[in-house]
């Protein structure tokens, strides 16, 4: 699929607000101000917007702890994601989900998740629904699962690949293989080292992708989507990417060789590359995206000092929203 | 009004809801069974206990879903399903498999609208069967609401008879909460007249089983049958007791219970489960904390011992608690306070 | 001017930092340093890291120095600008206010003017067609009542009608009710009133009392106290004397001089008598120390005093704490006779009734005398029968013969 100028231009500022969103994060997690801990997603913005460039809002996504890009992928209102890991009232989930449980279910994201292959049983029942909705003469709608390179070797991953499968549901799992679970390498925990192979065993198409390389993602993507939305069944996608901060923030990654990050910023940075790429071919100027860069930086900022500005919730909050009627 | 076995009056209320709402579906293993056999015969069980009977044939393999043995996946999937806007019913088979699948149930149904700030809606059913009593160990047999009683954001329901049993289910599924609903094995074929058209039990309001004034007896479940039993030998002694059957757990109704502490100044809780941390322990405390000047005696609890449940059918009768010691305790609380 | 200065503050790394010490500078004042350089190291009970510049500009001042320990988000630097002139990195330094991270809970609610907390709120209204909602026992009483439920409001889970709804919209239909004159006066429990209802409650409840009665000869007795009263000089009461002869009995039988705490049983060498008084705000018992040891005018004194203090509300946690055992004198009213409550954790009560002119049988024949009737309540978990039996022939002997008192 050819993608036009604008739509470039859309897929950086969607990428470059990922970056600006994680790397400011990362200097205010550091102040104290923000509660808890959080995952950052800087180095890995190729997958998530590869993956979600061409979802429409009834598709669905599901995500994980390390989630921030998923949602900005998904179009999920950034100022209000703010306010969510602040913990300040307005935020996306009320203050009450915090960085880990972002949920924007009117762009089809149904919610981030902290148990790690939580998701993917979830993705499969949305993915049910889709297909049912598609025997009934609706669009054909697809379920993505989002996980990392540590949830494909839970159970419950597998459970989800194999029904998926068994009920032949447009679901498309989504691995991102950053090379770590929290502090253990994939190639040490993965036992057969391929989840590409491991997945295609369940009895589905897989395929490894350049996860730095936006293009990959998003051709990949396309194969799988073509598939799901026609009747094809579920596909794996396994995108071998990286993290340019620790498992949450205040991780010192003394499993990480000295330089591993400095050196996989030169040589993996899928901002830099998709620069490289789209001014290479001359569509688009360094200037234009100077300007996105700037853009994005005062949205950013922006966002940030009205989460800081913004009130906590109140205590009537704490017992809401636990039923819709008890 | 015609009687029907609580396996048929649970089957009626899932057709009728089927039929009544396009988005409820029905999902578990061999729900209806057969799938990939080599009979060909593709309603080969409907339900290990025939509680989904003739469900597949009616609205086929597209809303009534035969899953692998994939506890995680059945309940996630339905999660998942629910999220997206269809009603499931998911069936987990026996309620001892909770354990496989309790990071679904617990971290996930149950926190998805607090989590989210109350923008999602998961209208779930899982469907169990539990309960002691027909010899089949450890692992088949246990009565685990109150563990699940515990969690924020689950509806609990324990059916003790078929007519409620309908009402209730129906009203789990028309709930738009995540609901669990526990069946009672030994209550299928137990018989009730139970109305042929939809209705509802709304959860929260226990059932007045009995009416009595020397004490009030709360059970759950097959206790109620139980208890019930119990209640017409001491009626033979001119004892007489109110029967509460709370019908949901959570919602617990505190009001029916406390209102009729008040009159009776005793009260004896029936549950099979455990004793430690259980729905008895609960409703003890609750006669404790909020019924302390009603009570003219301590609370007697009557519930399995903190064992396992075992597989011998002595051990096992002598696990179940049963209308005797239901008698007894009545008796000598009765006996020592009049 | 705030984007030539720069807060260099404790930073939080990992889930669990509250604390950091700084190991050292790599950076002096007045040197320059370039963001995301390492500026200094701090230590954590778990690693030492360093902490980058968060901007680019000249170190300005330390705050804190090597080997210190700041929370997260105290001030430990300051970088700016060569323009910031050093009065605004003053005032920069004084406006400073940084995150602070606690992990302990809160009693306060988190923000003013906030509905409080309640059970979990329905925000999803049900249906209001349905038909009202009423407890089991509601329904009953409404039926006996001959209440139509569609007149009432319901208070109970999800405006649901519960028995104390019907019970209230029962009475104030009887209060309204045209031509009713016999409407109740409704006057909430006072704190004296609710404290003696809890405890006289938890006394029948828990204690197993039995009563034991004799009935004395009083004609001594009364005498006995007018001759006391002109040999002091003051005013001496037959309940001073029944004060002092149950202080004596109890310190012979010192079973009933006892409290029961759990499962000890505490006795004590000195009878402290608690002295029942109906008082405005309710019954009172005020204590008369040691009354074995105290001779009757001092027990006079010490009556006279407390009671005056209980007519005016003056008595104070002493007057009242810590009896051994209970007298409750109800003869001014001319009861023959009555019985008491325990006062828990004492064992026994004594109940006195009135000196009343009898008929009794005297050496075979009739005869009248003034005679009183005595009730001892006691605490079968601790005293039995007969030592209460023995407790009462002790006080009889000392009443109808004054002159050991």
């Amino acid at each position: 699929m050819q993608l036009d100028q604008a739509r470039l231009l859309e897929i950086y500022r969607r990428m470059q607000t990922i970056r600006e969103f994680e790397e400011r994060l990362h200097v205010e997690i550091a102040t104290g101000e923000i509660p808890g801990f959080t995952h950052l997603y800087a180095g890995q913005e190729a997958v998530a917007v590869g993956v979600c460039a061409e979802l429409t809002d009834e598709d669905y996504i599901v995500s994980t702890h390390r989630g921030h890009g998923h949602c900005i992928a998904k179009g999920c209102d950034v100022p209000g994601m703010m306010l969510e890991i602040y913990g300040r009232r307005g935020g996306l989930c009320k203050g009450k989900g915090g960085s880990m449980h972002i949920a924007d279910f009117d762009k089809g994201m149904l919610g981030a998740n902290a148990i790690v292959g939580g998701g993917p049983p979830l993705a499969v029942g949305a993915a049910i629904a889709c297909q049912l909705r598609r025997a009934g003469g609706g669009a054909g709608r697809v379920s993505v699962a989002f996980g990392g390179d540590g949830s494909c070797n839970q159970g419950t991953v597998f459970e989800a690949m194999n029904l998926a499968v068994v009920l032949g549901v447009p679901a498309i799992f989504v691995f991102e293989n950053n090379g770590y679970s929290e502090h253990t390498g994939a190639d040490y925990a993965v036992g057969s080292k391929d989840i590409t192979a491991r997945s295609a065993a369940f009895g589905m198409p897989a395929e490894r992708v350049d996860g730095s390389d936006f293009f990959a993602v998003h051709a990949a993507m396309q194969r799988a989507l073509t598939r799901a939305r026609s009747g094809g069944g579920p596909s794996t996608i396994e995108a071998m990417t990286t993290r340019f901060y620790g498992h949450f923030e205040g991780d010192p990654q003394n499993y990480r060789a000295k330089g591993e990050v400095e050196q996989q910023r030169a040589t993996m940075d899928c901002l830099k590359r998709f620069r490289a790429a789209v001014t290479a071919g001359g569509c688009i100027t360094a200037a234009e995206l100077a300007t996105i860069d700037r853009e994005v930086h005062e949205q950013i900022d922006a966002a940030v000092r009205a989460a800081r500005a913004a009130p906590m919730p109140s205590e009537a909050d704490l017992t809401s929203d636990v039923y819709i009627s008890y | 009004m015609p009687q029907l076995s609580m396996r048929d009056a649970i089957n009626q209320a899932l057709h009728q809801e089927m039929e009544r709402d396009s988005r409820v579906i029905v999902l578990g293993e061999d729900v209806s069974g057969g799938a990939g056999g080599t009979s060909g015969e593709r309603e080969a069980s409907g339900g290990i206990f025939g509680v989904t009977k003739g469900l597949l044939p009616r609205f086929g393999a597209g809303r009534v879903i035969d899953t692998p043995i994939s506890e995680s996946a059945i309940i996630g999937a339905a999660a998942g399903a629910a999220l997206a806007g269809l009603r499931p019913v998911a069936e987990l088979m026996f309620a001892d498999f909770v354990g496989v699948c309790m990071d679904q149930i617990y971290n996930q149904v149950a926190k998805f609208r607090y989590m989210f700030g109350g923008k999602s809606t998961c209208p779930l059913v899982i469907r169990m069967a539990m309960g002691a009593g027909m010899n089949m160990g450890a692992q088949h047999s246990q009565a685990i609401y109150g563990l699940l009683t515990a969690i924020p954001g689950l509806k609990v329901v324990v059916p003790s008879n078929a007519r409620d049993a309908k009402g209730l289910l129906i009203e789990a599924i028309r709930d738009d909460d995540p609901v669990v609903f526990f069946e009672h094995k030994a209550l299928y074929p137990r018989k009730a007249e139970v109305p042929q058209e939809p209705y509802r039990v709304r959860f929260g309001e226990a059932s007045l089983v009995r009416e009595g004034s020397d004490a009030t007896v709360v059970a759950i479940g097959r206790m109620v049958v139980f208890a019930e039993k119990a209640l017409d030998a001491l009626a033979r002694d001119g004892i007489s007791c109110d029967l509460i059957d709370p019908r949901s757990t959570s919602p617990l109704d505190e009001e029916t219970i406390l209102e009729s502490l008040d009159s009776t100044g005793r009260l004896v809780v029936v549950d099979e489960s455990p004793p430690r941390c259980s729905v008895a322990a609960d409703i003890a405390a609750l006669a404790a904390t909020r019924g302390f000047s009603s009570l003219r005696a301590p609370v007697m609890q009557i519930t399995a011992p903190h064992t396992p449940v075992p597989f011998s059918p002595a051990l096992e009768r002598a696990y179940v608690p049963g209308p005797q010691r239901i008698e007894a305790a009545v008796r000598q609380l009765v006996g020592t306070t009049r | 001017m705030s984007e030539l200065i720069h807060a260099v503050t404790m930073p939080k790394w990992g889930i669990e930092m509250v604390e950091g010490t700084i190991v050292q500078w790599n950076v002096a004042v007045g040197q320059h340093i370039d963001k995301g350089a390492a500026l200094l190291e701090v230590e954590t009970e778990k690693i030492v890291n360093t902490v980058d510049a968060p901007a680019g500009g000249t170190l300005r001042r330390i705050i804190a120095d090597a080997g210190e320990a700041r929370p997260v988000g105290a001030l430990l630097a300051v970088l700016a600008e060569a323009a910031a002139s050093e009065q605004a990195i003053e005032a920069f330094i004084a406006a400073f206010k940084g995150a602070t991270v606690s992990f302990e809970p809160e009693e306060s609610a988190p923000a003013a003017g906030i509905p409080g907390a309640g059970a979990p709120v329905e925000d999803g209204a049900a249906a209001g067609e349905e038909p009202a909602r009423v407890s089991p026992h509601a329904q009953r009483l409404a039926e006996r009542l001959g209440i139509d439920l569609a007149q009432i409001r319901g208070t109970g889970r999800n405006g649901r009608i519960t028995r104390e709804d019907v019970e209230a919209f029962a009475a104030q239909a009887q209060q309204s009710t045209p031509g009713s004159e016999n409407a109740p006066t409704r006057t909430p429990l006072s704190g004296t009133r609710a404290t003696i209802a809890r405890r006289l409650l938890e006394s029948t409840r828990t204690i197993p009392h039995f009563r034991l009665s004799i009935d004395v000869r009083a004609v001594a007795l009364v005498q006995r106290a007018a001759q006391v009263a002109q040999h002091a000089g003051r005013r001496v009461t037959v309940n001073d004397l029944l004060v002092r002869s149950c202080a004596l009995a109890l310190v012979q039988h010192r079973e009933l001089n006892a409290w029961l705490e759990g499962e000890e049983i505490l006795t004590f060498a000195h009878a402290d008598v608690a002295v029942a008084v109906a008082a405005a705000g309710g019954l009172i018992t005020p204590v008369v120390r040691a009354a074995d040891s105290k001779s009757v005018p001092q027990i006079a004194a010490t009556t006279a005093d407390l009671f005056e203090r209980a007519r005016r509300g003056t008595l104070t946690r002493e007057d009242i704490a810590g009896g051994t055992f209970t007298l409750s004198n109800l003869g001014m009213f001319g009861l023959p006779r009555f019985d008491a409550i325990i006062n828990p954790p004492q064992v026994a009560i004594l109940a006195v009734g009135a000196a009343q002119e009898r008929v009794i049988v005297h050496e075979g024949a009739p005869a009248v005398a003034k005679v009183m009737t005595l009730t001892l309540s006691a605490d079968h978990r601790v005293i039995d029968g007969a030592a209460g039996a023995k407790f009462l022939g002790t006080l009889r002997e000392l009443i109808e013969d004054p002159t050991q008192l």
